[in-house]
């Protein structure tokens, strides 16, 4: 068997509400996703900045067969990716987090001297997380929206596509998780 | 919040952004009808949302893919491949993870290179890349790294070198600075290495501080021979992707630059071994300025500046920065490849030179010259800027002028003086008349001899060395200089005759020197610049003769001729074959050398000027066209003392010296084809002739 089929298999699982499916992907989803990121960050892009959805799109193409692939596993894919890259933050500010109650010794990771994020340097990941988390509790949408806008780097368009939810809705519901989220960040 | 709660909040809210801001406080307030706590909920987001300030507008992408890279990968102490078992991590970079490894059979340590899986998809270019690095590491070069093995274990390409113990250059540049001496013992070294790969045609395309390794003792390895070019070709990595940017590990994802890439790398153009040189340039320059010479803060920015901009003097860092050095530095860094070093051999050569050099003069006591030698800096022109390239040429002049007047006797050694300046000035006035940025440095007026018993000399071509005539006990004789070691070789022993000019040919092999008996009758010969026997071509010379550009003919000026009270300029082959009259003048018009003028041919081939010298009034300097003989007059206004002629490369104008007399000269520009345009002002002892009534004095 080979990955993309195995990718492509495990996506339509994943979207059929296996949860182990999901486990199953990440390594893959994210071992591609490693290299291609190394590439890019090695690449010459305007403003260092990388293609927001760029890097899962080429990931998808590698690894699935494009062939058998159905619609909605490109939207599973994207998901995959935006949890992908959450976990991957979330676990990185953790560890940060970690590494800075264990003394002044310790390296010090900020997650915008890492990538530029372009955001003030004291947005706390973490806080966020978790208030996503709470946003979940009542409006999974808007956490979904947010989690694809923010950690996938989608577009509104783009989303809307993934969530097959129109535009205008899209733009309403991220417009105000974002108030949301930032009343209770601020 | 309550589910419920919330679907009634963002109800609220969402309809009261499709309302115009002025009107969504009455909005909220009906509709939320009395419930104050609703109200306050939605008007609290409304003014969150209304704040000012980014947030969560750039995804986290960016820092996740960050994140994903700097995750160390795979291997892990104990591992196996293939034969070798993983020691430790040692470094990432652009071109794969290197991990200290132990081979078992051997029980030798190696350090491990994994080829990333994007480089080694194309069997046909691993094989190439294979050849190519093994053949450098066949060199068996004291300054290459050996590789033991390139093998395939499992899925994995992987490099089994020597491992260096030691650091790179980028980590000692990073720890500390280093002296001159020990810059030029690393440079040396790789200048070495590559020396002996250009040789075999590998050419290793990615010199960098963090390909340079520096063992305890002194030793450098050169690594990667082959791997960019490896990378280059690899379908999903490019060339500039590849030789841009490196990730290294440590407090997050550090963009590595472009800093060491040859123009015509960061434009994608072939390359050849030249790229190395400038790449090599530009690590010496760091080395010795700590700087590097082509920075920004975007890897875009560094490519811009490669591309466009010149770096900064070695002087505005390094103010001991010997001149030889930052003409060595500043010829590797050329954006042109044809303006740089040839062959990294004469790179070698200048730097070896200049070592031993600064060895001999450290032995002395002094790195500067001894007095009384004396030395003039012009000022540092870092830039286009007009004002300063005048007042570094002034300086240059004013220096001279110093010196002409301190040596009244030995006039003849200060115009020689000022013929040498002469040759190096036409470039940099070249330059300048280009509006490209002119690069002097710290031009350095510095007396070659001191015996006062030169007269006459000139640069060959290549500008390395110098041809220069001697005249002691009345004995006349030829001799070259190689301008970095100042070491004199004898060309034409001496002998009871006079030297009427010297010119080295284009190619910088032979020299041709006329040498007189009696008046006006002097004989070519030919020899070649490093000694051997002089070769007679043709007789009855006035001076020096100039080669066309095609290095085919020559031109001279033969007095007495066709007639008695006549003088001619004359042109033929090489061989004196084929003469031709080009022009001839009657007394008391007179093409009449004074110390040791002789005609000038143009770098288009088409002129040729020449001094006429007037008994009657001042002389000219005159283009003739060598198809039809056509004149112009390039100096209306007339000199009464003329002296050397040099045309500008471009051909807009002609440098000269002259002035009221041997002893009061000048350097000149005469612009070509005679408008002011471009010369708009007397330069303060570089003087535009031809403009004026009257040449301003000093």
């Amino acid at each position: 068997m080979s990955s993309s089929e195995n990718v492509s298999q495990l996506l339509v699982k994943w979207g059929e509400g296996d949860q182990a499916a999901l486990d199953k992907l990440m390594p893959l989803v994210y071992s591609e996703l490693r290299r291609l990121a190394t590439n890019y960050l090695r690449r010459e892009r305007q403003n260092h900045t990388l293609q927001p959805t760029a890097l899962v799109n080429e990931a998808y193409l590698k690894l699935i067969d494009q062939k058998s692939a159905r619609w909605q596993n490109r939207a599973h894919f994207y998901g995959v990716a935006a949890q992908l890259m959450r976990r991957i933050l979330v676990d990185h500010a953790r560890q940060h987090q970690a590494a800075k109650r264990g003394g002044p010794s310790q390296e010090r990771l900020s997650i915008t001297s890492a990538g530029q994020l372009g955001e003030k340097p004291d947005l706390d990941l973490l806080a966020l997380h978790e208030a996503l988390e709470e946003l979940k509790a009542f409006d999974p949408q808007q956490e979904r929206i947010v989690e694809l806008r923010y950690f996938g780097g989608l577009s509104i368009e783009e989303t809307a596509e993934v969530m097959s939810i129109g535009h205008a809705t899209i733009e309403r519901d991220w417009k105000m998780a974002r108030a949301w989220l930032r009343r209770k960040l601020e | 919040m309550r589910p419920d709660r919330w679907k009634k909040v963002k109800q609220i809210f969402q309809a009261a952004m499709d309302h115009a801001p002025s009107e969504r406080a009455v909005f909220v307030s009906d509709a939320c009808a009395g419930d104050e706590e609703l109200r306050h909920e939605v008007e609290s987001l409304m003014s969150s949302d209304g704040r000012a300030g980014a947030f969560l507008d750039s995804p986290a992408y960016e820092a996740a893919a960050a994140i994903i890279v700097d995750n160390k990968s795979g291997l892990k102490k104990g591992q196996t491949i293939g034969p070798f078992e993983i020691l430790s991590f040692i470094s990432r970079g652009g071109m794969g993870e290197v991990y200290l490894a132990r081979d078992p059979r051997l029980s030798r340590n190696v350090a491990l290179k994994i080829l990333p899986a994007a480089f080694t998809k194309d069997v046909d270019r691993l094989r190439r890349f294979e050849q190519e690095a093994r053949a450098a590491s066949a060199l068996n070069h004291p300054n290459i790294i050996t590789i033991y093995e390139i093998l395939k274990a499992d899925s994995t390409h992987v490099i089994a070198t020597e491992f260096v113990e030691g650091e790179t250059l980028r980590q000692r540049l990073s720890r500390s600075t280093f002296t001159l001496s020990e810059s030029l013992q690393i440079a040396i070294q790789v200048a070495d290495a590559l020396a002996a790969a250009h040789k075999v045609g590998i050419i290793h395309r990615d010199i960098k501080p963090e390909n340079i390794m520096l063992r305890p003792d002194g030793y450098v390895k050169v690594l990667d021979f082959g791997l960019a070019k490896l990378a280059e070709d690899s379908p999903d990595v490019s060339m500039e992707e590849a030789l841009t940017k490196q990730v290294r590990t440590g407090s997050g994802v550090v963009m590595g630059t472009a800093g060491y890439m040859s123009p015509e790398q960061a434009r994608g153009k072939a390359v050849d071994a030249r790229t190395d040189m400038f790449s090599l340039g530009a690590v010496i320059y760091e080395m010795v300025t700590h700087r590097k010479p082509f920075d920004g803060e975007t890897p875009s920015d560094v490519m811009a500046a490669i591309l466009k901009s010149q770096p900064q003097p070695l002087s505005e860092f390094f103010s001991d920065a010997p001149p030889e050095l930052s003409r060595i530095v500043m010829k590797a860094l050329q954006k042109d490849p044809e303006q740089r070093y040839q062959v990294v051999k004469d790179l070698l050569i200048d730097l070896r030179s200049l070592k031993q050099d600064l060895e001999f003069q450290e032995k002395m006591g002094s790195r500067a010259p001894a007095p009384p030698l004396q030395t003039a800096t012009a000022s540092v022109i870092p830039t286009s800027s007009t004002g300063e390239v005048r007042s570094a040429l002034s300086t240059i002049t004013d220096s001279l002028t110093i010196e002409i007047k301190r040596h009244r006797i030995a006039t003849a050694s200060s115009v020689v003086l000022l013929l040498v300046v002469l040759s190096a000035g036409a470039y940099g006035l070249y330059r300048y008349f280009r509006h490209a940025p002119v690069y002097f440095q710290t031009t350095k007026v510095t007396r070659l001899t001191n015996s006062g018993k030169v007269i006459d000399a000139t640069l060959t071509p290549d500008g390395r060395y110098v041809v220069y005539t001697l005249s002691d006990a009345r004995k006349q004789s030829i001799w070259i200089r190689q301008v970095s070691t100042a070491n004199d070789k004898v060309i034409v022993p001496p002998a009871d005759v006079g030297v009427f000019g010297i010119t080295v040919s284009h190619d910088n092999n032979d020299l041709y020197y006329v040498i007189k008996q009696q008046l006006d009758k002097g004989t070519l010969y030919r020899v070649p610049v490093f000694g051997g026997t002089p070769m007679k071509i043709t007789e009855w010379l006035d001076g020096p003769v100039t080669l066309s550009p095609d290095g085919k003919r020559m031109a001279f000026v033969r007095g007495s001729f066709p007639a008695e009270g006549e003088s001619a300029l004359i042109v033929a082959n090489l061989d004196g074959s084929g003469e031709q009259v080009l022009a001839k003048r009657k007394r008391p018009l007179a093409f009449a050398p004074i110390f040791f003028t002789g005609p000038t041919w143009s770098p288009d081939g088409e002129l040729i000027a020449a001094a006429v010298a007037d008994v009657t009034g001042p002389s000219h300097v005159i283009a003739f066209r060598v198809s039809n003989g056509k004149e112009t007059d390039l100096t209306p206004a007339g000199q009464p003392f003329i002296a050397r002629t040099l045309w500008l490369p471009d051909m807009s104008g002609l440098l000269m010296i002259g002035g009221n007399s041997a002893a009061d000269s000048q350097v000149w520009l005469a612009p070509y084809p005679g408008t002011c345009a471009r010369s708009p002002t007397t330069w303060n002892n570089i003087v535009t002739s031809g403009c004026q009534k009257k040449p301003t004095s000093l």
